[in-house]
């Protein structure tokens, strides 16, 4: 019986996704503005955060051309939930409810210690300089201590 | 069949080179928003969705996850068929069997492909890595090789090809869906164009596009509102072994096109493919491969194809016109490239092909192709079977 | 409700001057695939005696190179290695123009590059490989060639290097000098 044989093959793939005009307004807002931007939905009235082309509540489309769906949100919010584990780079993914939006946002909490992280905590976001139009423009947030709205 | 079902709404988007200004999902709603219209229907009359996209191309695994929102799947039951070239006819047949089963009543079937994001050729490539991966010299290569064969056999020449897509790309300027149209194309310019692998000129071969279609299908008590119903009577699909050498003379026997052809004239009582079809959309990857198709499908006798181009039957006003559209060879984005042929088929039957409407098109034959020779053909007529 | 329209697909040409964004991925992807129990006695064969072997259907008797466990036409399982021939016949030829990279090299090959269609002799199948002659324009379906292993084999299908045009008038054994 002959020792059965394994190939190791690599393939490098360069890819370039677009990501849509709703979502091209809505990082370069992030890169250009440091501005947070929902799109509310015209039947529904629920603002959803990324800015989107559709709302799934309705299963409609936003029309982010027209009727100006687009809601500036604020940088900061409050703690929804979050992983107690680490990643590599010491950050804690987390779903933070920003006020005025209808959903939570995924990204990340950081630049604090694990044990002071409570649901309903007040955070804040912290920026990258200068942007890039990506999600990681937002660095992550951190917890505002102050509790001070800007 | 187990019971009736009919094509009442097509919908696509317009095929270009890249769409930008939307990510997957959106380019789907595009078509599916369309094809609801066209079918005077919504999300919620939806019953099943079939999806057909070579995630691969993309590199965006679980192209289902855009159902939810994008083709108005959410709650519902979805499939996904990835077969290469054919997953657009084979998707299409799998939604037309799910109405036909009664379990369903109304199925969508939305395909899609934004080659603009990857690099397909490298997409391609991922075959057999034991064996032919290492000599992947892409698509093009593969097709002229067994163009090379056809060529020898048949004796068709340059210039015959070269009127294949001199046909294709004037009715593509009829077409507002294709990416590719020129209404002045000659031969001479085909054949002028830069040479990729001999004997296929640039202008030969299909173009890589972005762009969706949908199709809304409807069985039972359903198809009782629509006026033309484009009524599917019949299909069968093919799949051949898994190496490009594996069966010799492809092009030349193409053995899966013409045993699923056979099936098909069998089922629906055809005798005199050429005389009895009244237009055919079918998969034409390569401007030589629409002649060995013609060949296949028994629209001529083996080594006629030639002459059957240039007699001008198979133009728009012509005994059998074959694509009408542009075919493939007007766009190809990969996923979709199936649904389309089906979509502009039905199009012909629904009396909605404007520009390029074929008079008096009651009976019409599709087919796909994909990779090594597999093959789709279907057949749809203005009457109910 | 957005208001129906024929199509409400975005022409792009009328947003020339919206940026649209991209993320840009690039995935270099390694898997390591079994090759199966067919292969591994094709490459361990390949290695040990510098020849390719392929398999042989007891019913249709078709000689199937690469060898596999079961004829796809007769849906039988076959296990009659036979040994194949050094040499072949161009069953079909093209000469590409465009760019692909080599995969043993990673480099781009030398274009124009000669393909064909080959049936090495004793296989009922054809295997596609590049083809070497001091001119494409001299290569012609029905010309005979000759396999070039590696000098060091591996036991992969690497070990093919390419297939040396021998010419119209070669027969069989015989190297066109």
């Amino acid at each position: 019986m002959n020792k059965p044989r394994q190939i190791q093959s690599s393939v490098h793939l360069p890819f370039s996704f677009a990501v849509g005009a709703a979502a091209s307004r809505f990082y370069r807002a992030l890169r250009d503005e440091k501005s947070i931007y929902g799109t509310r939905c015209a039947t529904c009235k629920k603002v959803s955060v990324p800015a989107r082309s559709f709302c799934s509540h309705c299963r409609r489309a936003i029309d982010h051309r027209e009727n100006d769906p687009w809601v500036a949100l604020p940088e900061y919010g409050t703690l929804g939930g979050w992983c107690e584990t680490p990643s590599r780079d010491g950050f804690f993914t987390a779903l933070i409810q920003l006020e005025g939006a209808d959903n939570l946002l995924l990204h990340r909490i950081g630049q604090c210690d694990a044990g002071i992280l409570h649901k309903g905590m007040q955070v804040r976001a912290v920026w990258k300089e200068p942007g890039e139009g990506a999600i990681t423009d937002i660095v992550c947030f951190r917890p505002d201590t102050a509790e001070v709205k800007a | 069949m187990a019971r009736p079902v009919a094509i009442v709404g097509t919908g696509q988007t317009r095929h270009c080179k890249a769409r930008p200004d939307v990510h997957q999902g959106e380019l789907i709603q595009e078509a599916v928003k369309i094809a609801l219209l066209d079918a005077d229907l919504s999300w919620e009359d939806i019953d099943a969705i079939v999806l057909t996209n070579m995630e691969l191309f993309e590199g965006r695994a679980l192209p289902e996850l855009w159902c939810g929102e994008f083709a108005g799947g959410l709650g519902k039951p979805v499939m996904k068929v990835a077969t290469g070239g054919t997953s657009g006819t084979s998707g299409a047949i799998a939604g037309l069997m799910q109405a036909a089963s009664g379990v369903f009543d109304t199925v969508l079937v939305v395909g899609w492909e934004k080659h603009s994001e990857g690099s397909t050729q490298t997409g391609m490539s991922l075959t057999d890595p034991a064996w032919d991966r290492h000599i992947a010299s892409g698509a093009i290569g593969n097709f002229a090789l067994s163009i090379s064969q056809y060529v020898a056999e048949r004796g068709v020449t340059e210039e015959q090809a070269a009127m294949v897509a001199v046909k294709a790309r004037r009715n593509g300027a009829l077409n507002p869906n294709t990416h590719l149209k020129d209404a002045g194309i000659t031969v001479e310019k085909v054949l002028a164009s830069p040479m990729l692998a001999e004997p296929v000129h640039l202008l030969d071969m299909c173009p890589q596009s972005d762009g969706a279609a949908a199709l809304v299908i409807v069985g039972g008590d359903k198809t009782a509102r629509y006026k033309n119903p484009a009524w599917f009577w019949g299909s069968a699909t093919r799949h051949d072994q898994p190496y490009i050498g594996d069966h010799d003379q492809r092009m030349v026997k193409m053995r899966t096109l013409r045993s699923a052809a056979q099936e098909v004239y069998r089922k629906v009582g055809i005798s005199n493919p050429f005389k009895e079809i009244d237009i055919a959309e079918i998969y034409e990857p390569v401007s030589y491969a629409e002649l060995a198709w013609y060949e296949a499908l028994g629209f001529c006798k083996e080594g006629d194809a030639g002459k059957l181009i240039e007699s001008g039957a198979t133009q728009i006003g012509g005994e059998l016109p074959v694509n009408p559209s542009g075919g493939v060879l007007c766009a190809n984005p990969v996923g979709a490239t199936g649904v389309i042929r089906v979509a502009e088929a039905v199009k012909q039957l629904h009396r909605k092909a404007g520009d390029y409407q074929v008079d008096g098109a009651r009976r019409a034959l599709v087919t796909g192709y994909g990779v090594y020779a597999w093959s789709d053909v279907m057949f749809f007529s203005a009457e109910q079977p | 409700m957005n208001k129906p329209s024929d199509n409400p697909g975005n022409n792009p040409a009328q947003e020339k001057s919206t940026e649209y964004l991209f993320s840009e991925i690039t995935m270099d992807l390694t898997w390591n695939t079994d090759v199966g129990e067919t292969m591994t006695g094709f490459f361990k064969r390949l290695k040990t005696e510098r020849c390719l072997y392929g398999m042989r259907c007891s019913e249709c008797q078709r000689v199937y190179l690469p060898p596999r466990p079961v004829c796809g036409d007769c849906w039988l399982e076959m296990n009659e290695w036979v040994a194949l021939g050094n040499q072949g016949t161009i069953v079909g030829k093209t000469v590409c123009h465009y760019k692909i990279l080599d995969s043993l090299t990673g480099e781009p090959r030398k274009t124009p590059f000669v393909l064909g269609l080959i049936q090495i002799d004793g296989a009922h199948t054809t295997l596609n490989h590049f083809v070497e002659a001091p001119d494409p324009a001299l290569v012609s379906i029905g010309d005979r060639v000759e396999i070039v292993f590696r000098d060091a084999l591996q036991g992969n299908v690497g070990d093919i290097v390419h297939f040396q045009w021998l010419g119209p008038q070669a027969k069989p054994g015989q190297r066109d000098e």
